[in-house]
């Protein structure tokens, strides 16, 4: 069929389109707007033909944070009576991850006393919460306490009772967590 | 070890167990934590489940001095319109 239709349409034709689709995929590979700081990856082109099934894309369906992200979720941020928490401030800014989670723990130990169960390691930055938490202020204390009793008591998770040879420190060092920016 | 459906849920529980809001154990109609070491056991009246529908899950528990308590976890955009304005940010 291509031998026949040679004269009507050039041999070359089909290289100079595949050259064509070889300079967009490199185009879409170089493309700012398509590159993420944060893991210093631009786009990746795994196709050079695909470029223009591009064109007729209608509908972009996106799943809830987890499809993409690996499923694990990171406790970063909460906002507790219209204050939020987890982010750098204050004093103690300026400190490493690991020193402030050390001082979130000891702020909290020096009131309640030493909590067994808490990571030795977590990527939180939670000592302006941990001052919360043991405010002298009862109202300001109390719906933080509040907030985590929550937490505690409203959820629908069992503890695997076949894994109960782990200690929870081991467990909790799978460090997941999770973001939620309201809550009442 | 927890288990749960959603990640999420391990993971806002594990941070409250980081900052001394432990989950303990759970039976047919109570949940035992232990906050900033004080165990309590708490019973369990009703919960109405998570459905996207309402983007959110309730639990109606009883503690141990007869207080009951509506608690209530969701989604931002389903739980700020029903907070306190006073008190929003």
């Amino acid at each position: 069929m291509i031998v026949i239709s040679q004269n009507l349409i050039p041999i070359a034709l089909y290289a100079s389109v595949e050259i064509i689709k070889m300079a967009q995929a490199y185009l879409i590979g170089e493309d700012i707007e398509m590159y993420d700081e944060r893991t210093d990856i631009a786009c990746i082109p795994r196709s050079w033909n695909l470029g223009d099934d591009l064109g007729q894309v209608e509908y972009v369906f996106s799943d809830k944070t987890g499809t993409l992200t690996e499923n694990v979720m990171k406790f970063k941020n909460c906002t507790i009576a219209g204050r939020e928490y987890g982010q750098p401030e204050g004093d103690w800014a300026y400190k490493g991850q690991a020193e402030i989670w050390q001082d979130t723990l000891t702020i909290l130990e020096v009131k309640y006393g030493a909590n067994e169960y808490a990571a030795p390691e977590f990527d939180f930055l939670g000592v302006a919460l941990a001052r919360t938490l043991t405010s002298e202020v009862k109202e300001e204390r109390e719906r933080a306490v509040d907030f985590f009793t929550t937490l505690c008591l409203c959820h629908t998770v069992f503890i695997d009772h076949t894994q109960l040879g782990m200690t929870p420190l081991a467990i909790s060092c799978r460090n997941q967590s999770s973001h939620i920016p309201f809550f009442h | 070890m927890y288990l749960a459906q959603s990640p999420d849920e391990i993971g806002l529980l594990e941070m409250a167990r980081n900052l001394g809001f432990v989950f303990l154990s759970r039976t047919q109609d109570s949940i035992t934590c232990k906050i900033l070491n004080k165990t309590r056991t708490y019973r369990v009246l009703h919960e109405i489940p998570f459905s996207s529908d309402r983007k959110r899950m309730s639990v109606i528990i009883e503690s141990e001095d007869g207080e009951l308590l509506l608690l209530c976890k969701g989604a931002d955009n389903v739980i700020a319109p029903r907070t306190n304005p006073e008190q929003r940010a």
